[in-house]
């Protein structure tokens, strides 16, 4: 019996002090700012608003926000990151949407004009996640490995927002990780903190959303397989078999015709994000991840009982490793990126 | 025994099982323990190799590229405006490309100023005449992947090459730009990320390679990231072998210094440093040259920082010896029966004040009961000389010394002439008695034409790699020789050696005080670092005389880059 926890719907909100403030900052290039620079810590940005705490403001004054140390000078397309504070009482907060969040590093509290002195009492950055325990543990003698574990997990359990898993782009202002990236998330989510129906909602929410990127279709069946795996939620895997089964078709039906696969890393090897993502390397390697996720839904088809959708994979997978095999220059050079495991976060 | 059912479960050909199931499990806690068998892998960090080497960034020269850079071709971006470029390319480039994502696939292109005399911008040939056009290409496209863009230089099969991109912040807006080289045809990233922090001058960021590249020009900071130009050189001038890696090592500066040394010992300066340990104490035996020439000095260290000068331990011999002239550079070795010393004598040196030793460079022997002497010398010995017709026809001085498998390897300098240049490179010599004779591998382990002499070893247990690191000699345009730098050769089999298998070490864009002459290099492990001595001449200096002792430190795993 699954008993629902009233918690696991809200958001965790608690607030940081600034790592440093500093008096006065270096202007941007082209600004004439003087005023305070606040950054966070050096290894965290957090989704989080910036506030902070007057008793005698009497002018105006305006706040910004920036992963970098220095305010951004994004084109006008963009969502801005500068802006008049909002009054609460005696505190100030700048607030650049309704969510009231945005990725924070580095804030600024820029002081242009005044016409008498006036003070800043306290300065917080007030942070936002979803809560949740450690049920996973790691150990291993090697320590590093321990600590890349519990780093891992630390970077997701900063990103379970209040529905989806976040994944804050500064420019352009995105809110929710897409199906690739959320991708190795979920799977340290699970294996983390064990939330499962956090998991689940972002499985539901990204089930049609591949952004026209054909590995994370397919990314997105080995997220549904790896929740399935860890919960046995067979009724899950049910409403989502037919969306699986279109998304592996469709490899089957592209695959070696070199389809357009519009991004498959940043790496220069992989065709450099958007630039040249239908390069032989990128190429290859989607045909890895199609026979990968074949055989791996076929796994899991196996155990839930579909033997039809089991053998139909399998063969898939079989088909073409046999058909690879057959070709002893199927491949020329590093097999560096055959089977990536873990997708690099697009920026588009 | 458990109840409720458990299951492996796999594809149906699938060579492993990846998923575990448990049915009708009652309700309770059940651990789950998995066995490894057989050993851990043990994990051996690799080298960092890279194929090729950014060699520096000039932010002092400006527009002024005439007689700089250029030597064998250039290109100036835009300098024509509409993206229109001035190019006159050295015949081993077939092309050189861009491209940046949107728009018409190419990096955007601006002229801030025609027809200035602005110095920073670049000249429109080498006379490096005025007036100028300031232009650069740029990438700065409404989406942010649409700021970065790539310049491909496309060279015909294989040529070695250095090859200089211009980076001007023009206008003050504060540019940090990032550049990434990768070789063209396997988009393999060839060099570490550069950062050049600032180009408010122009900033020159040099690299060598020998293969088509492909750079990446990224926005850090400021409105967009520039280029303005490119340039071809020959790797070097003298054609001399040269390291296209680099292995990573921060320089400390001076530790030592010449001039104050007992009874004047090192007066001209102090040069060729060893450094043995001994208990918590650090001894370095060093070449003072002092009034009556240049002799083995020693001082005592705890910290490799702060030196006390204990003076000359080998005095010269009389004017009957082959170390009249000088008595120094010498390498220790402990045995059963006490300390074992083999150092440079020459009976030939310039004049008074300088007295530089000349060759023939000798190796000769020496022993004491402790390292601080007193050094007896053993005239009867003769480890090894030159030998007519070979590689060491005209010296054979000593070097650093192992034991290895029950004998004795020696690293000793070899140099013989070739018409009328001196070739020099390194030879192994092996004996099992340290006080008989010395047998000489027939071949170096470098040809002659790798121009090193010197040698300090270290070898590395984890990866089981020898490291040699050694003093390489260059020469100026008007071909005048001289230590330009520290350059390490690594090896998995001490007798076998591949010269390609090479990095520089120090030299002068990351020594901190010499710029000039670096001198012999001297190894010891420090914790988790390797600690250099080396001497150098303080500023510009080529020059002998003059020099001290400066420390460095490697970082360990070593990091070739």
């Amino acid at each position: 019996m699954r008993i629902p926890i009233a918690l696991f719907f809200c958001l965790f909100v608690y607030y940081n002090t600034p790592a440093q403030v500093k008096e006065p900052y270096e202007p941007v290039h082209g600004g004439n700012y003087s005023g305070l620079a606040v950054s966070g810590s050096p290894k965290m940005e957090n989704a989080a608003w910036i506030e902070f705490d007057s008793p005698d403001l009497a002018d105006s004054v305006d706040m910004s926000i920036s992963e970098y140390d220095q305010p951004p000078a994004y084109p006008s397309i963009y969502p801005p990151k500068i802006g008049a504070p909002k009054k609460y009482g005696n505190t100030y907060r700048l607030e650049l949407n309704t969510d009231l969040y945005e990725g924070v590093r580095y804030g600024w509290i820029h002081v242009r004009t005044f016409s008498r002195p006036w003070h800043i009492t306290a300065v917080r950055l007030v942070c936002q996640t979803q809560p949740a325990n450690y049920n996973g543990t790691f150990s291993c003698s090697d320590t590093m490995l321990t600590r890349i574990w519990y780093t891992g997990a630390y970077t997701v359990k900063l990103n379970l927002l209040k529905d989806y898993l976040g994944a804050i782009l500064m420019n352009r202002g995105d809110r929710f990780s897409w199906t690739g990236d959320a991708y190795p998330a979920q799977a340290a989510s699970m294996v983390a903190f064990g939330n499962y129906d956090f998991v689940k909602k972002n499985i539901d929410f990204t089930a049609s959303q591949s952004n026209g990127i054909r590995s994370y279709a397919l990314y997105w069946v080995l997220s549904l397989i790896d929740y399935f795996e860890y919960t046995g939620d067979s009724a899950t895997l049910k409403n989502y078999v037919s969306n699986a089964c279109a998304k592996l078709d469709d490899a089957y039906t592209v695959y070696g015709t070199n389809p357009n696969l519009e991004y498959y890393g940043w790496d220069e090897r992989l065709g450099a994000g958007f630039e040249h993502p239908n390069l032989p390397e990128p190429q290859n390697a989607y045909k890895m991840l199609s026979i990968r996720a074949w055989k791996e839904f076929s796994a899991a088809m196996s155990f839930y009982g579909r033997t039809d959708l089991r053998d139909k994979y399998n063969n898939y997978a079989r088909e073409k490793i046999l058909a690879l095999k057959k070709d002893t220059a199927w491949y020329q050079g590093d097999l560096a990126f055959m089977q990536p495991r873990m997708p690099l976060q697009p920026v588009y | 025994m458990v109840p409720g059912r458990f299951g492996l479960h796999a594809a149906a050909d699938a060579v492993t099982t990846r998923l575990l199931s448990a049915d009708d499990v009652l309700p309770g806690v059940y651990n789950f323990v998995t066995v490894y068998r057989g050993a851990t892998p043990r994990f051996s960090e690799p080298a960092w190799i890279y194929p090729a080497s950014c060699t520096g960034l000039d932010s002092i020269t400006g527009g002024n590229w005439g007689g700089a850079y250029g030597k064998d071709g250039y290109l100036l971006c835009n300098y024509s405006g509409n993206g229109s470029d001035k190019e006159n390319l050295p015949p081993y480039v077939a092309s050189i490309n861009y491209y940046k994502i949107k728009g018409n696939d190419k990096p955007l292109n601006a002229i801030w100023e025609s027809n200035t005399d602005d110095r920073r911008a670049l000249a429109p040939d080498t006379s490096n005449s005025f007036p100028r056009n300031a232009t650069c290409l740029y990438a700065m496209d409404a989406d942010q992947i649409g700021y970065t863009f790539t310049s491909t230089i496309s060279i015909k099969g294989k040529h070695d090459y250095k090859i200089s991109l211009y980076f001007l912040d023009w206008d003050d807006r504060g540019r940090k730009i990032a550049v990434e080289m990768f070789d063209a045809a396997t988009s393999n990233l060839i060099s570490p990320v550069e950062i050049v922090k600032s180009c408010l001058g122009g900033a020159y960021l040099t690299y060598s390679y020998n293969k088509s590249a492909k750079f990446r020009i990224n926005m850090v900071r400021g409105d967009n990231a520039v280029l303005s130009g490119i340039f071809f050189d020959p790797p070097n001038t003298d054609r001399r072998p040269t390291a296209s890696l680099r292995l990573l090592c921060r320089d400390e500066g001076t530790v030592l210094r010449h001039g104050d040394g007992i009874d004047s010992c090192d007066v001209y300066g102090a040069r060729e440093a060893i450094v043995n340990k001994v208990g918590d104490s650090f001894y370095l035996f060093y070449d003072g040259a002092g009034k009556d020439g240049w002799e083995a000095c020693l001082a005592k260290s705890t910290d490799l920082r702060n030196w006390i000068k204990i003076g000359p331990v080998l005095p010269l011999g009389d004017s009957s010896r082959n170390d009249s002239k000088a008595a120094s550079s010498p390498w220790i070795i402990k045995s059963k029966d006490g300390w074992h010393m083999f150092y440079l004598g020459t009976a030939h040196a310039t004049l008074a004040p300088d007295r530089i030793p000349a060759f023939p460079y000798l190796t000769m022997k020496a022993k004491a009961n402790a390292i601080e002497g007193p050094w007896i010398k053993q005239y009867e010995v003769n480890p090894f000389t030159p030998k007519k017709d070979s590689y060491y026809s005209l010296t054979a001085s000593p070097g650093f010394i192992i034991k290895y498998k029950g004998a004795f390897i020696q690293f000793f300098s070899g140099s013989m002439m070739d018409g009328n240049a001196i070739k020099r490179t390194l030879g192994i010599a092996k004996t099992k008695d340290l006080n008989g004779s010395w047998k000489i591998m027939d071949k170096p382990i470098f040809p002659s034409e790798e121009q090193v002499e010197n040698s300090s070893i270290y070898f590395d247990q984890k990866s089981k790699t020898w490291y040699l690191f050694t003093n390489h000699i260059g020469i100026t345009k008007d071909n005048v020789e001289y230590t330009d730098a520290v350059w390490v050769f690594w090896s998995k089999d001490i007798y076998h050696w591949n010269e390609s298998n090479k990095a520089v070490v120090l030299d002068s864009s990351n020594c901190s005080w010499a710029k000039g002459a670096i001198g012999m290099p001297s190894i010891i492990r420090v914790g988790d670092k390797l600690a250099m001595l080396y001497d150098g001449a303080p500023g510009n200096s080529i020059g002998h005389m003059k020099r001290d002792i400066g420390l460095a430190w490697i970082p360990l795993p070593l990091r070739i880059y």
